[in-house]
């Protein structure tokens, strides 16, 4: 990457209008942050010329390299480069607050169905289903990380560590995580001319 | 909801926060530290959580909404409140340190990528594990997380349709 987005001289937009754009964007876009691309490029870019195409790509490469949700990062660094802190706090709130909203009534509204009824088995399999998505998340990560094959054989005896520290020897998950992303750090080497930021990119 | 009395709106908002912190690279690790606080100790029923992960992938907006979700099943409309705050807070302070000093950490954050990259991918299986466990899964069910496994993983299908059809399938069992 070769720019990072910078704070800009704030534009003439108001606190509330920032609040708007991005509780329309959180309540319109579907599955994701790369999902939403076209929409956000229509909201902020062409509609509004509140960023460039290039700042809306340099902000998700940077969004997706950060410890925090991407969509989420994301709309606080938009937030950010408009109208500093506040603005970042104001953006990515008003920008979960739709979903958030629809995720608080369903859980309020439904609950846990006893087994061999319809919510009961839907929840069941629903559950299955959520397994075999995190293991497949967990798949496509290591498959799409841009290292050397040395590197990844020592990276999937890392992420074999993890599960068995945990569950076979009852080990803290945050130690593992400490202590396995440090030994990483030292030992995993990327592809000379490859860089991170296409394995992190891809996944969502 | 859960035994909310062990679990307090600070311990939801802590717990989140700290969650954030493992989110590099768009891993989930959320779901990981989750399982490892509430699922696997017994104060969160496996069902619900991946009953408010499920609901989370059918809503606009940001994915990371079904912590809203969480925080409700440990305590209540404020521990929503505090799951919602507990991505918020870190998420904004991330973001407003991104864009002020990325350059600087680039070759840093770049590296820990790396790494990071299969640090979280044992977290997710780790949580993989410990959700499945006191499912009493039986044997054609593996069926079902080999496929949605590989749907994921090889096939790219967003996470979305894997559930929907998780629960088409659901529906249809209980049918026959």
């Amino acid at each position: 990457m070769s720019s990072t987005p910078e704070p800009s001289s704030p534009p003439p937009l108001g606190l509330a209008s920032l609040a708007w754009i991005f509780f329309k964007l959180g309540a319109l876009a579907f599955g994701g942050m790369w999902a939403a691309m076209d929409r956000i490029e229509k909201e902020l870019v062409i509609k509004r010329g509140l960023i460039t195409k290039e700042q809306q790509v340099a902000m998700m490469m940077t969004a997706a390299l950060i410890p925090a949700p991407k969509f989420l990062a994301f709309g606080g660094m938009v937030g950010y480069s408009l109208r500093g802190y506040i603005g970042s706090c104001i953006a990515l709130t008003t920008l979960i607050l739709p979903g958030a909203s629809v995720v608080l009534v369903a859980v309020m509204v439904s609950r846990l169905g006893e087994p061999g009824t319809l919510l009961g088995t839907v929840q069941h399999t629903v559950g299955l289903g959520i397994v075999g998505l995190l293991i497949g998340n967990a798949i496509r990560m290591a498959r799409n990380s841009k290292v050397s094959w040395s590197s990844r054989l020592i990276g999937c005896g890392l992420w074999a560590v993890v599960p068995i520290g945990v569950h076979g020897f009852g080990l803290s998950l945050l130690l593992m995580a400490v202590v396995t992303l440090a030994l990483g750090a030292w030992l995993i080497q990327p592809i000379p001319g490859e860089s991170a930021h296409q394995g992190a990119l891809s996944d969502e | 909801m859960n035994d909310a009395t062990t679990v307090g709106a600070l311990d939801v908002m802590g717990v989140i926060m700290l969650s954030t912190l493992f989110s590099l690279g768009g891993g989930n690790g959320q779901i990981a530290l989750i399982q490892d606080y509430w699922v696997g100790p017994g104060l969160l029923e496996p069902a619900l959580f991946a009953w408010a992960y499920a609901i989370g992938n059918f809503v606009p907006g940001p994915k990371v909404s079904f912590v809203t979700g969480i925080g409700y099943y440990m305590a209540g409309i404020p521990g929503a409140i505090a799951a919602l705050l507990g991505i918020v807070i870190p998420t904004s302070v991330g973001a407003s340190i991104a864009s002020h000093w990325y350059l600087k950490f680039q070759r840093v954050i770049n590296h820990m990528t790396l790494s990071a990259t299969f640090v979280i991918a044992g977290m997710m299986t780790t949580a993989a594990y410990g959700l499945a466990r006191p499912m009493e899964i039986v044997w054609g069910e593996y069926a079902i997380i080999v496929a949605a496994a590989i749907a994921f993983a090889w096939k790219g299908l967003d996470a979305m349709y894997i559930i929907g059809g998780s629960a088409a399938l659901g529906a249809l069992i209980w049918l026959i």
